[in-house]
């Protein structure tokens, strides 16, 4: 693949589009939208330094010769789990904040 | 692999998008989006494990857990 | 003024991301230093080591089994911190106002719900060669389930799936991790009893003991879903 680092440079703007989310955005639920941006923005990193140039899936084929890094794929496939658990967790918060305050929002 | 080049200003444009939508539903619906192409780029990569995941996950468990909790809370993000 | 300093903060963490992506070496070079250190190991002995072709399940399963034993515990943790903020649903509680769906809705459930668990349970099963696994199954189970509590309401599902049942089948995937993993401690082997080589098991053996794990895997991971998705779909009566 010819696409040099161009993906490192998407993983970076996609993490700071998340981070401003986290920053700027007043509402909780947009926040959490944000982290999990970010989180993907992670993945992306790791499974692009991951990738190898014409691999092929890391499932073996008689006759293939080169794979990509399936070391990464594990440690992602683990982090997704956990992110919905960690979604839901903080999205638990927001509802019981909500619920015993009223404000959906920060406020200040 | 050239997929990749039209995928990625679309992922770009999608998180702008859901980070600017005022409507709390709509900018989860929009995630779920998000998350669907997101799985084309992993298959695209070669990680055709992530992408059943993310299509499972991304696109559909947690956008569930989203709207379910919008539902309890508020829909509309004041500025 | 916030918006001002949060672009102050992102221009600054702009810079150093951007510096950082400028100085890796180039994406895909198979001369990189994340192909070159234990990877080619599991992509040559991982085939003949656990009898896996799809080297992810390999890895994830056998040479770090320890890993995803510790991320079941996250997951689960995750889930009691959960419960202790919203609480468990319980026939008692749960009872909302809902109205059932056309006709034509349920029946499409009623005949689609079997097939996507037939689904689910290929997905498991088939981790060893193909790209599933029993994360991914156990989270179509799980979506399945959800589709199912939306046409029918949660009353019904919680029914047919009590809290008790999910709370057994939560803690399944620690519980089948530890029990393989201190029988192979206590035979004088590995953490886990499948990476064992002296104990000589059969192939046929090492294979059932790995479905037993991917399975529990696979019905853990659905139920602490289906659990985290009732906590937050549950209204409190009155």
């Amino acid at each position: 693949m010819s696409t040099g680092n161009f993906l490192y440079g998407v993983a970076m703007l996609l993490f700071l589009i998340g981070f401003y989310t986290v920053l700027a955005r007043p509402s909780l639920i947009k926040k959490i939208i944000g982290i999990n941006i970010m989180e993907t923005s992670v993945f992306l990193f790791l499974i692009s330094v991951g990738s190898r140039r014409g691999g092929s899936a890391p499932i073996i084929l008689s006759g293939v010769k080169d794979y990509v890094n399936p070391l990464p794929q594990v440690v992602v496939l683990m982090a997704m789990v956990i992110a919905v658990g960690t979604t839901a967790l903080a999205l638990s918060m927001a509802v019981k904040i909500f619920e015993s305050s009223g404000a959906g929002e920060r406020r200040g | 692999m050239s997929l990749i080049y039209f995928l990625v200003p679309f992922l770009l444009v999608i998180a702008v998008a859901t980070v600017f939508t005022r409507d709390l539903l709509a900018a989860v619906i929009i995630f779920s989006a998000y998350s669907l192409i997101m799985a084309v780029v992993w298959q695209q990569l070669g990680a055709p494990v992530l992408a059943l995941a993310e299509v499972a996950i991304g696109a559909g468990v947690t956008v569930v857990l989203f709207v379910v909790a919008v539902c309890r809370t508020t829909r509309e993000e004041k500025v | 003024m916030k918006k001002l300093g949060a672009i102050f903060l992102l221009s600054l963490c702009g810079l150093f991301l951007l510096a950082a992506v400028t100085s890796l070496p180039r994406m895909g070079d198979p001369e990189n230093p994340t192909n070159s250190l234990v990877v080619p190991r599991y992509l040559e002995k991982g085939l003949r080591e656990t009898g896996c072709r799809n080297t992810v399940t390999a890895i994830l399963l056998s040479y770090r089994g320890y890993d995803t034993m510790m991320e079941m515990v996250v997951l689960f943790t995750a889930l009691a911190a959960a419960l202790a903020i919203l609480g468990r649903e319980s026939l008692e509680t749960c009872c909302e106002t809902f109205v059932l769906p056309s006709l034509l809705v349920r029946m499409v459930v009623v005949i689609f719900v079997p097939l996507f668990l037939a689904f689910a349970l290929y997905v498991i099963t088939h981790g060893f060669t193909t790209s599933g696994g029993g994360f991914q199954g156990g989270v179509i189970v799980a979506t399945t389930v959800i589709i199912y509590t939306l046409v029918f309401g949660l009353d019904e599902m919680v029914k047919r799936i009590s809290p008790g049942v999910r709370m057994v089948l939560e803690s399944s995937a620690i519980l089948s991790f530890m029990l393989v993993g201190l029988l192979g401690i206590a035979l004088g082997g590995n953490f886990l009893i499948t990476t064992t080589p002296t104990l000589g098991l059969s192939d046929f053996l090492r294979r059932a003991i790995l479905l037993l794990l991917e399975v529990s895997i696979g019905l853990a991971s659905g139920a602490v879903i289906i659990s985290l998705f009732c906590l937050l779909k549950k209204v409190e009566r009155g």
